[in-house]
Protein backbone atom coordinates (compact mmCIF):
# COMPACT_ATOMS: atom_id res chain seq x y z
CA UNK A 1 0.00 0.00 0.00
CA UNK A 2 0.98 3.66 -0.14
CA UNK A 3 1.19 5.69 3.04
CA UNK A 4 2.47 8.96 4.44
CA UNK A 5 5.79 8.11 6.09
CA UNK A 6 7.74 10.21 8.62
CA UNK A 7 11.41 10.72 7.70
CA UNK A 8 12.48 13.22 10.37
CA UNK A 9 11.47 16.68 11.60
CA UNK A 10 9.66 18.67 8.86
CA UNK A 11 10.00 15.73 6.47
CA UNK A 12 7.26 13.35 5.38
CA UNK A 13 6.89 11.53 2.10
CA UNK A 14 4.44 9.17 0.47
CA UNK A 15 6.05 5.75 0.15
CA UNK A 16 5.22 2.08 -0.32
CA UNK A 17 4.68 0.20 2.89
CA UNK A 18 3.69 -3.32 3.93
CA UNK A 19 -0.11 -3.79 4.16
CA UNK A 20 -1.36 -3.98 7.75
CA UNK A 21 -2.50 -7.39 8.97
CA UNK A 22 -4.75 -8.74 11.73
CA UNK A 23 -2.46 -9.09 14.77
CA UNK A 24 -5.09 -9.64 17.47
CA UNK A 25 -8.46 -11.46 17.23
CA UNK A 26 -10.34 -8.19 17.89
CA UNK A 27 -8.58 -6.26 15.07
CA UNK A 28 -10.10 -5.04 11.82
CA UNK A 29 -8.40 -3.78 8.67
CA UNK A 30 -9.96 -0.74 7.00
CA UNK A 31 -9.59 0.61 3.52
CA UNK A 32 -9.26 4.30 4.31
CA UNK A 33 -11.63 6.60 2.44
CA UNK A 34 -10.83 9.94 4.10
CA UNK A 35 -7.94 10.92 6.38
CA UNK A 36 -7.60 14.43 7.78
CA UNK A 37 -4.44 16.18 8.86
CA UNK A 38 -4.83 17.41 12.43
CA UNK A 39 -3.11 20.36 14.08
CA UNK A 40 -1.57 17.90 16.51
CA UNK A 41 0.01 16.01 13.59
CA UNK A 42 2.11 19.15 13.17
CA UNK A 43 3.63 18.60 16.64
CA UNK A 44 4.77 15.18 15.37
CA UNK A 45 5.96 16.65 12.07
CA UNK A 46 7.96 19.27 13.91
CA UNK A 47 9.71 16.61 16.01
CA UNK A 48 8.20 17.67 19.34
CA UNK A 49 6.62 14.39 20.43
CA UNK A 50 9.06 11.94 22.05
CA UNK A 51 9.57 8.56 20.35
CA UNK A 52 8.26 9.51 16.93
CA UNK A 53 10.04 6.84 14.90
CA UNK A 54 11.31 7.22 11.35
CA UNK A 55 9.03 5.18 9.11
CA UNK A 56 5.85 5.70 11.12
CA UNK A 57 2.56 6.79 9.55
CA UNK A 58 0.53 9.63 11.05
CA UNK A 59 -3.22 10.15 10.91
CA UNK A 60 -5.77 9.78 13.67
CA UNK A 61 -8.84 11.24 11.96
CA UNK A 62 -10.18 8.86 9.35
CA UNK A 63 -13.14 7.03 7.87
CA UNK A 64 -12.96 3.76 6.02
CA UNK A 65 -14.58 0.62 4.70
CA UNK A 66 -14.05 -2.61 6.62
CA UNK A 67 -11.84 -4.87 4.54
CA UNK A 68 -11.20 -7.72 6.98
CA UNK A 69 -12.12 -8.56 10.58
CA UNK A 70 -10.45 -10.74 13.20
CA UNK A 71 -12.24 -13.84 14.57
CA UNK A 72 -13.40 -12.07 17.76
CA UNK A 73 -15.05 -9.11 16.00
CA UNK A 74 -18.85 -9.24 16.22
CA UNK A 75 -20.11 -5.72 15.50
CA UNK A 76 -18.48 -5.14 12.11
CA UNK A 77 -18.39 -7.00 8.83
CA UNK A 78 -16.65 -6.56 5.51
CA UNK A 79 -18.06 -3.59 3.62
CA UNK A 80 -19.27 -1.56 6.62
CA UNK A 81 -18.47 2.15 6.43
CA UNK A 82 -17.09 3.44 9.72
CA UNK A 83 -15.64 6.49 11.42
CA UNK A 84 -12.98 5.68 14.01
CA UNK A 85 -12.14 7.58 17.24
CA UNK A 86 -8.48 8.53 17.55
CA UNK A 87 -8.32 6.76 20.92
CA UNK A 88 -7.63 3.03 20.87
CA UNK A 89 -9.67 1.71 23.77
CA UNK A 90 -10.63 -1.73 25.06
CA UNK A 91 -14.02 -0.53 26.33
CA UNK A 92 -13.85 -2.64 29.48
CA UNK A 93 -10.94 -1.61 31.73
CA UNK A 94 -11.09 0.60 34.84
CA UNK A 95 -10.93 3.80 32.75
CA UNK A 96 -13.04 2.72 29.77
CA UNK A 97 -15.82 1.64 32.12
CA UNK A 98 -15.82 5.23 33.41
CA UNK A 99 -16.01 6.62 29.86
CA UNK A 100 -12.38 7.76 30.01
CA UNK A 101 -11.37 5.95 26.82
CA UNK A 102 -8.39 8.30 26.34
CA UNK A 103 -6.89 6.69 29.45
CA UNK A 104 -7.45 3.04 28.44
CA UNK A 105 -4.96 0.84 30.24
CA UNK A 106 -4.97 -2.01 27.74
CA UNK A 107 -3.97 -0.22 24.54
CA UNK A 108 -0.61 1.35 25.29
CA UNK A 109 2.07 -0.80 26.90
CA UNK A 110 4.64 1.99 26.42
CA UNK A 111 3.27 4.51 28.91
CA UNK A 112 0.96 4.80 31.87
CA UNK A 113 0.39 8.50 31.11
CA UNK A 114 -1.80 8.09 28.04
CA UNK A 115 -3.82 5.40 26.26
CA UNK A 116 -3.22 4.20 22.72
CA UNK A 117 -3.79 6.50 19.73
CA UNK A 118 -3.59 6.00 16.00
CA UNK A 119 -0.51 7.42 14.30
CA UNK A 120 0.82 9.37 17.23
CA UNK A 121 4.32 8.07 18.04
CA UNK A 122 5.40 5.09 20.12
CA UNK A 123 4.65 7.16 23.23
CA UNK A 124 0.99 6.41 22.50
CA UNK A 125 1.57 2.81 21.50
CA UNK A 126 3.31 2.94 18.11
CA UNK A 127 0.23 2.16 16.02
CA UNK A 128 0.25 3.34 12.42
CA UNK A 129 -2.30 5.97 11.52
CA UNK A 130 -4.85 6.41 8.78
CA UNK A 131 -2.93 8.58 6.32
CA UNK A 132 -2.53 5.47 4.21
CA UNK A 133 -4.58 3.26 1.94
CA UNK A 134 -5.18 0.73 4.73
CA UNK A 135 -5.03 0.80 8.51
CA UNK A 136 -5.20 -1.72 11.34
CA UNK A 137 -7.89 -0.92 13.91
CA UNK A 138 -7.49 -2.73 17.26
CA UNK A 139 -10.57 -3.40 19.44
CA UNK A 140 -12.73 -3.03 16.35
CA UNK A 141 -15.94 -3.76 18.25
CA UNK A 142 -15.32 -0.84 20.61
CA UNK A 143 -14.19 2.30 18.77
CA UNK A 144 -15.54 2.42 15.21
CA UNK A 145 -19.02 3.81 14.65
CA UNK A 146 -20.97 2.74 11.58
CA UNK A 147 -21.77 5.68 9.31
CA UNK A 148 -25.52 5.95 8.68
CA UNK A 149 -26.43 5.07 5.08
CA UNK A 150 -27.83 8.51 4.38
CA UNK A 151 -24.67 10.32 5.45
CA UNK A 152 -21.43 10.99 3.60
CA UNK A 153 -18.03 10.18 5.05
CA UNK A 154 -17.03 13.85 5.23
CA UNK A 155 -20.13 14.79 7.22
CA UNK A 156 -18.99 12.55 10.09
CA UNK A 157 -15.22 12.45 9.55
CA UNK A 158 -14.55 14.90 12.37
CA UNK A 159 -16.42 12.77 14.90
CA UNK A 160 -13.08 10.94 14.98
CA UNK A 161 -11.38 13.75 16.88
CA UNK A 162 -11.74 17.50 16.48
CA UNK A 163 -15.49 17.84 16.91
CA UNK A 164 -15.69 15.80 20.16
CA UNK A 165 -12.43 17.46 21.24
CA UNK A 166 -13.92 20.92 20.79
CA UNK A 167 -17.12 19.83 22.50
CA UNK A 168 -15.26 18.33 25.45
CA UNK A 169 -13.20 21.53 25.73
CA UNK A 170 -16.42 23.55 26.09
CA UNK A 171 -17.93 20.96 28.42
CA UNK A 172 -14.88 21.09 30.70
CA UNK A 173 -15.52 24.84 30.97
CA UNK A 174 -18.67 23.85 32.89
CA UNK A 175 -20.88 26.26 30.97
CA UNK A 176 -24.31 26.42 32.55
CA UNK A 177 -25.83 29.36 30.71
CA UNK A 178 -24.87 32.95 29.98
CA UNK A 179 -21.12 32.67 30.59
CA UNK A 180 -18.47 34.65 28.76
CA UNK A 181 -16.15 32.17 27.07
CA UNK A 182 -12.77 33.02 25.56
CA UNK A 183 -11.33 30.44 23.19
CA UNK A 184 -7.63 30.79 22.41
CA UNK A 185 -6.93 29.40 18.93
CA UNK A 186 -9.03 29.75 15.78
CA UNK A 187 -7.94 26.43 14.32
CA UNK A 188 -10.39 23.58 13.73
CA UNK A 189 -10.59 22.62 17.42
CA UNK A 190 -11.07 26.25 18.45
CA UNK A 191 -13.89 26.61 15.90
CA UNK A 192 -15.69 23.54 17.23
CA UNK A 193 -15.11 24.69 20.81
CA UNK A 194 -16.77 28.00 19.98
CA UNK A 195 -19.70 26.24 18.28
CA UNK A 196 -20.06 23.90 21.25
CA UNK A 197 -19.91 26.79 23.74
CA UNK A 198 -22.96 28.30 22.02
CA UNK A 199 -24.71 24.91 22.08
CA UNK A 200 -24.06 24.60 25.80
CA UNK A 201 -25.57 28.02 26.47
CA UNK A 202 -22.69 30.52 26.54
CA UNK A 203 -23.75 34.15 26.54
CA UNK A 204 -20.74 35.52 24.71
CA UNK A 205 -17.92 33.77 22.84
CA UNK A 206 -14.64 35.46 21.93
CA UNK A 207 -11.98 33.74 19.81
CA UNK A 208 -8.33 34.84 19.99
CA UNK A 209 -5.67 34.16 17.36
CA UNK A 210 -3.15 36.07 15.25
CA UNK A 211 -3.92 34.58 11.83
CA UNK A 212 -6.33 37.04 10.29
CA UNK A 213 -7.97 34.69 7.75
CA UNK A 214 -8.72 32.21 10.51
CA UNK A 215 -10.34 34.91 12.62
CA UNK A 216 -12.46 35.85 9.57
CA UNK A 217 -13.45 32.22 9.21
CA UNK A 218 -14.33 32.00 12.93
CA UNK A 219 -16.60 35.04 12.66
CA UNK A 220 -18.40 33.55 9.65
CA UNK A 221 -18.51 29.94 10.82
CA UNK A 222 -19.17 30.29 14.54
CA UNK A 223 -20.65 33.79 14.85
CA UNK A 224 -18.12 34.85 17.46
CA UNK A 225 -16.29 38.04 18.37
CA UNK A 226 -12.60 37.86 17.53
CA UNK A 227 -9.38 39.43 18.78
CA UNK A 228 -6.02 39.42 17.02
CA UNK A 229 -3.58 39.30 19.94
CA UNK A 230 -0.83 40.83 17.82
CA UNK A 231 -2.94 43.95 17.35
CA UNK A 232 -3.40 44.71 21.04
CA UNK A 233 -0.78 45.81 23.57
CA UNK A 234 -1.44 43.21 26.21
CA UNK A 235 -3.92 40.44 25.42
CA UNK A 236 -4.65 39.65 29.08
CA UNK A 237 -5.45 43.25 29.99
CA UNK A 238 -7.44 43.73 26.79
CA UNK A 239 -9.64 40.69 27.40
CA UNK A 240 -10.23 41.66 31.02
CA UNK A 241 -11.20 45.13 29.90
CA UNK A 242 -13.74 43.95 27.31
CA UNK A 243 -15.15 41.49 29.84
CA UNK A 244 -16.21 44.10 32.38
CA UNK A 245 -12.81 44.40 34.06
CA UNK A 246 -13.20 41.10 35.85
CA UNK A 247 -12.35 38.74 32.99
CA UNK A 248 -14.25 35.95 31.26
CA UNK A 249 -15.87 33.07 33.14
CA UNK A 250 -14.21 30.40 31.05
CA UNK A 251 -10.95 30.30 29.10
CA UNK A 252 -10.12 27.47 26.71
CA UNK A 253 -6.65 26.61 25.45
CA UNK A 254 -7.20 25.21 21.96
CA UNK A 255 -3.64 25.90 20.84
CA UNK A 256 -1.15 23.68 22.64
CA UNK A 257 2.60 23.50 22.55
CA UNK A 258 3.46 25.57 19.49
CA UNK A 259 1.80 28.81 20.53
CA UNK A 260 3.00 32.17 19.24
CA UNK A 261 2.98 35.23 21.47
CA UNK A 262 5.84 34.73 23.93
CA UNK A 263 9.51 34.86 22.95
CA UNK A 264 10.74 33.36 26.27
CA UNK A 265 8.34 30.40 25.99
CA UNK A 266 9.27 29.78 22.35
CA UNK A 267 12.97 29.99 23.15
CA UNK A 268 12.79 27.74 26.21
CA UNK A 269 10.23 25.30 24.86
CA UNK A 270 10.75 25.05 21.14
CA UNK A 271 14.43 25.91 20.68
CA UNK A 272 16.16 24.85 23.91
CA UNK A 273 13.69 22.07 24.83
CA UNK A 274 13.82 23.12 28.48
CA UNK A 275 10.03 22.83 28.67
CA UNK A 276 7.63 20.77 26.57
CA UNK A 277 6.77 23.39 23.98
CA UNK A 278 5.50 26.92 24.58
CA UNK A 279 2.89 27.00 27.35
CA UNK A 280 2.01 30.62 26.52
CA UNK A 281 -1.72 30.00 26.24
CA UNK A 282 -2.09 28.18 29.56
CA UNK A 283 -0.54 31.26 31.17
CA UNK A 284 -2.88 33.58 29.28
CA UNK A 285 -5.89 31.48 30.30
CA UNK A 286 -4.94 31.53 33.99
CA UNK A 287 -4.17 35.25 33.95
CA UNK A 288 -7.27 36.24 31.96
CA UNK A 289 -10.08 34.19 33.49
CA UNK A 290 -12.00 35.71 36.39
CA UNK A 291 -11.39 34.51 39.93
CA UNK A 292 -13.21 31.23 40.57
CA UNK A 293 -13.47 30.67 36.81
CA UNK A 294 -12.72 27.63 34.72
CA UNK A 295 -9.72 26.93 32.51
CA UNK A 296 -10.11 24.12 30.03
CA UNK A 297 -6.97 22.77 28.38
CA UNK A 298 -7.44 20.73 25.22
CA UNK A 299 -4.28 21.86 23.41
CA UNK A 300 -1.63 19.15 23.32
CA UNK A 301 1.51 19.43 25.45
CA UNK A 302 4.35 16.95 25.65
CA UNK A 303 6.10 15.61 28.71
CA UNK A 304 7.78 16.19 31.10
CA UNK A 305 6.88 19.75 32.21
CA UNK A 306 5.92 23.34 31.34
CA UNK A 307 6.32 26.72 32.98
CA UNK A 308 2.79 27.53 34.14
CA UNK A 309 1.65 30.13 36.76
CA UNK A 310 0.15 27.64 39.21
CA UNK A 311 0.37 30.13 42.10
CA UNK A 312 -1.93 32.54 40.26
CA UNK A 313 -4.38 29.72 39.55
CA UNK A 314 -4.39 28.74 43.22
CA UNK A 315 -4.86 32.28 44.49
CA UNK A 316 -7.66 32.95 42.00
CA UNK A 317 -9.45 29.75 43.00
CA UNK A 318 -9.57 28.43 39.47
CA UNK A 319 -10.76 25.06 38.26
CA UNK A 320 -8.34 23.63 35.71
CA UNK A 321 -9.71 20.76 33.66
CA UNK A 322 -7.95 18.89 30.90
CA UNK A 323 -7.75 15.57 29.12
CA UNK A 324 -7.26 14.07 25.72
CA UNK A 325 -10.76 13.79 24.35
CA UNK A 326 -12.69 10.64 25.27
CA UNK A 327 -14.13 10.53 21.77
CA UNK A 328 -16.44 7.53 22.00
CA UNK A 329 -18.50 9.14 24.74
CA UNK A 330 -19.52 12.06 22.51
CA UNK A 331 -20.07 10.37 19.16
CA UNK A 332 -23.81 9.59 19.33
CA UNK A 333 -24.69 12.99 20.79
CA UNK A 334 -22.66 14.92 18.22
CA UNK A 335 -23.94 12.77 15.35
CA UNK A 336 -27.37 14.00 16.34
CA UNK A 337 -26.20 17.62 16.27
CA UNK A 338 -24.78 17.09 12.75
CA UNK A 339 -27.88 15.27 11.53
CA UNK A 340 -30.19 17.96 12.87
CA UNK A 341 -28.14 20.71 11.26
CA UNK A 342 -26.85 22.42 14.39
CA UNK A 343 -23.23 21.70 13.40
CA UNK A 344 -21.98 21.55 9.83
CA UNK A 345 -18.69 19.82 10.51
CA UNK A 346 -17.83 19.33 6.83
CA UNK A 347 -17.92 23.10 6.23
CA UNK A 348 -14.49 23.62 7.79
CA UNK A 349 -12.76 21.56 5.08
CA UNK A 350 -10.94 24.03 2.86
CA UNK A 351 -8.51 21.69 1.07
CA UNK A 352 -8.66 18.18 -0.32
CA UNK A 353 -5.62 16.35 -1.71
CA UNK A 354 -5.00 12.87 -3.10
CA UNK A 355 -2.66 10.90 -0.81
CA UNK A 356 0.26 11.31 -3.22
CA UNK A 357 0.20 15.08 -2.53
CA UNK A 358 0.32 14.66 1.23
CA UNK A 359 3.69 16.42 1.50
CA UNK A 360 2.23 19.52 -0.14
CA UNK A 361 -0.88 19.27 2.07
CA UNK A 362 1.30 19.22 5.19
CA UNK A 363 3.26 22.22 3.93
CA UNK A 364 0.16 24.32 3.27
CA UNK A 365 -1.46 23.37 6.57
CA UNK A 366 1.73 23.87 8.60
CA UNK A 367 2.54 27.25 7.01
CA UNK A 368 -1.13 28.38 7.23
CA UNK A 369 -1.07 29.33 3.54
CA UNK A 370 -3.84 29.63 0.98
CA UNK A 371 -6.58 30.23 3.56
CA UNK A 372 -6.15 26.69 4.87
CA UNK A 373 -8.32 25.71 7.82
CA UNK A 374 -8.55 21.93 7.38
CA UNK A 375 -6.89 19.51 4.96
CA UNK A 376 -8.35 16.15 4.05
CA UNK A 377 -6.46 13.41 2.18
CA UNK A 378 -8.17 11.06 -0.25
CA UNK A 379 -6.19 7.82 -0.01
CA UNK A 380 -8.04 6.02 -2.80
CA UNK A 381 -7.88 8.87 -5.34
CA UNK B 1 -23.65 34.07 45.29
CA UNK B 2 -22.63 30.52 46.10
CA UNK B 3 -20.62 28.06 44.12
CA UNK B 4 -23.49 26.13 42.64
CA UNK B 5 -23.57 22.36 42.63
CA UNK B 6 -20.20 21.88 44.17
CA UNK B 7 -18.82 20.71 47.49
CA UNK B 8 -20.84 22.00 50.43
CA UNK B 9 -23.40 23.64 48.09
CA UNK B 10 -24.50 20.28 46.75
CA UNK B 11 -27.80 18.93 48.08
CA UNK B 12 -26.99 16.86 51.21
CA UNK B 13 -27.67 13.51 49.55
CA UNK B 14 -25.07 14.25 46.87
CA UNK B 15 -22.27 15.50 49.13
CA UNK B 16 -19.13 13.38 48.98
CA UNK B 17 -19.16 12.97 52.77
CA UNK B 18 -22.50 11.16 52.75
CA UNK B 19 -21.88 7.42 53.18
CA UNK B 20 -21.93 5.76 49.80
CA UNK B 21 -20.85 2.32 50.96
CA UNK B 22 -22.74 -0.47 49.32
CA UNK B 23 -24.14 -3.28 51.46
CA UNK B 24 -22.50 -5.67 51.57
CA UNK B 25 -19.25 -3.82 50.76
CA UNK B 26 -18.20 -4.72 47.24
CA UNK B 27 -14.78 -3.88 45.86
CA UNK B 28 -14.71 -2.27 42.42
CA UNK B 29 -15.01 -4.74 39.60
CA UNK B 30 -11.67 -3.53 38.24
CA UNK B 31 -10.09 -6.15 36.01
CA UNK B 32 -13.05 -8.49 35.99
CA UNK B 33 -14.04 -7.75 32.42
CA UNK B 34 -10.62 -6.85 31.15
CA UNK B 35 -9.75 -7.77 27.59
CA UNK B 36 -6.33 -8.96 26.51
CA UNK B 37 -4.12 -5.91 25.97
CA UNK B 38 -3.19 -4.92 22.41
CA UNK B 39 0.11 -3.57 21.18
CA UNK B 40 1.93 -2.65 18.01
CA UNK B 41 4.83 -4.61 16.61
CA UNK B 42 5.80 -1.89 14.14
CA UNK B 43 9.27 -0.33 13.98
CA UNK B 44 11.03 -2.10 16.86
CA UNK B 45 14.03 -0.21 18.29
CA UNK B 46 17.32 -0.77 16.46
CA UNK B 47 20.77 0.77 16.14
CA UNK B 48 22.14 3.35 18.54
CA UNK B 49 18.74 5.01 18.87
CA UNK B 50 17.26 1.63 19.73
CA UNK B 51 19.76 1.08 22.55
CA UNK B 52 18.86 4.50 23.95
CA UNK B 53 15.12 3.87 23.59
CA UNK B 54 15.36 0.56 25.43
CA UNK B 55 17.30 2.33 28.18
CA UNK B 56 14.68 5.13 28.27
CA UNK B 57 11.82 2.67 28.75
CA UNK B 58 13.59 1.23 31.81
CA UNK B 59 13.23 4.67 33.45
CA UNK B 60 9.69 5.49 34.69
CA UNK B 61 7.75 8.18 32.85
CA UNK B 62 7.64 10.64 35.74
CA UNK B 63 11.41 11.16 35.50
CA UNK B 64 12.56 13.73 32.92
CA UNK B 65 15.44 11.42 31.92
CA UNK B 66 12.87 9.08 30.31
CA UNK B 67 11.65 11.77 27.92
CA UNK B 68 15.03 13.40 27.32
CA UNK B 69 16.50 10.05 26.27
CA UNK B 70 13.55 9.45 23.93
CA UNK B 71 13.92 12.88 22.32
CA UNK B 72 17.66 12.33 21.91
CA UNK B 73 17.00 8.90 20.41
CA UNK B 74 14.61 10.51 17.91
CA UNK B 75 17.36 12.82 16.68
CA UNK B 76 19.92 10.00 16.54
CA UNK B 77 17.49 7.84 14.57
CA UNK B 78 17.04 10.56 11.95
CA UNK B 79 20.83 10.77 11.57
CA UNK B 80 21.04 6.97 11.30
CA UNK B 81 18.32 7.01 8.65
CA UNK B 82 20.07 9.73 6.63
CA UNK B 83 23.40 7.92 6.90
CA UNK B 84 21.82 4.67 5.70
CA UNK B 85 20.20 6.48 2.79
CA UNK B 86 23.50 8.14 1.87
CA UNK B 87 25.35 4.83 2.03
CA UNK B 88 22.73 3.28 -0.23
CA UNK B 89 23.25 6.09 -2.75
CA UNK B 90 27.04 5.76 -2.52
CA UNK B 91 26.93 2.01 -2.82
CA UNK B 92 25.54 2.08 -6.37
CA UNK B 93 28.28 4.21 -7.96
CA UNK B 94 30.88 2.34 -5.91
CA UNK B 95 29.61 -0.98 -7.22
CA UNK B 96 29.49 0.38 -10.77
CA UNK B 97 33.07 1.67 -10.46
CA UNK B 98 34.22 -1.67 -9.09
CA UNK B 99 32.60 -3.57 -11.96
CA UNK B 100 34.12 -1.18 -14.49
CA UNK B 101 37.58 -1.79 -13.05
CA UNK B 102 37.09 -5.54 -13.12
CA UNK B 103 35.96 -5.41 -16.76
CA UNK B 104 38.92 -3.20 -17.77
CA UNK B 105 41.39 -5.62 -16.24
Amino acid sequence: MRAVVYRGPYDVEVAKKKDPAIEHPADAILQVTRAAICGSDLHLLHGLVPDTRVGSTFGHEFTGIVEEVGPAVRALKKGDRVVVPFNIACGACFYCSRNLTACCENSNPNSDVVGGCFGYSHTTGGYDGGQAQYVRVPYADVGPMKIPDDMEDEQVLFLSDILPTGYQAAEMGEIKGGEVVVVFGAGPVGLFTAKSAWLLGAGRVIVVDHVEYRLDFARRYAGVETVNFKKVDDIVMYLKEICGGRGPDVCVDAVGMEAEGSTPHRLLGLKLKMEAGAATVIGWCIDTVRKGGNVSIIGVYGPPWNFVPVGTAMNKGLTLRMNQCNVKRYMPHLLKHIREGRIDAKAIITHRFPLRQAKEAYRIFSDKRDGCVKCVLLPQA
Amino acid sequence: MTLQERGVDLPPERRPGVPMEKTPPRPLAHGEHSLPPVSSSLLPPRGMSGILRRKAYRVPGHRPAHWMMLLLADRIEVMEFKLRRLLRWLLLPAAALFLLRVVRR
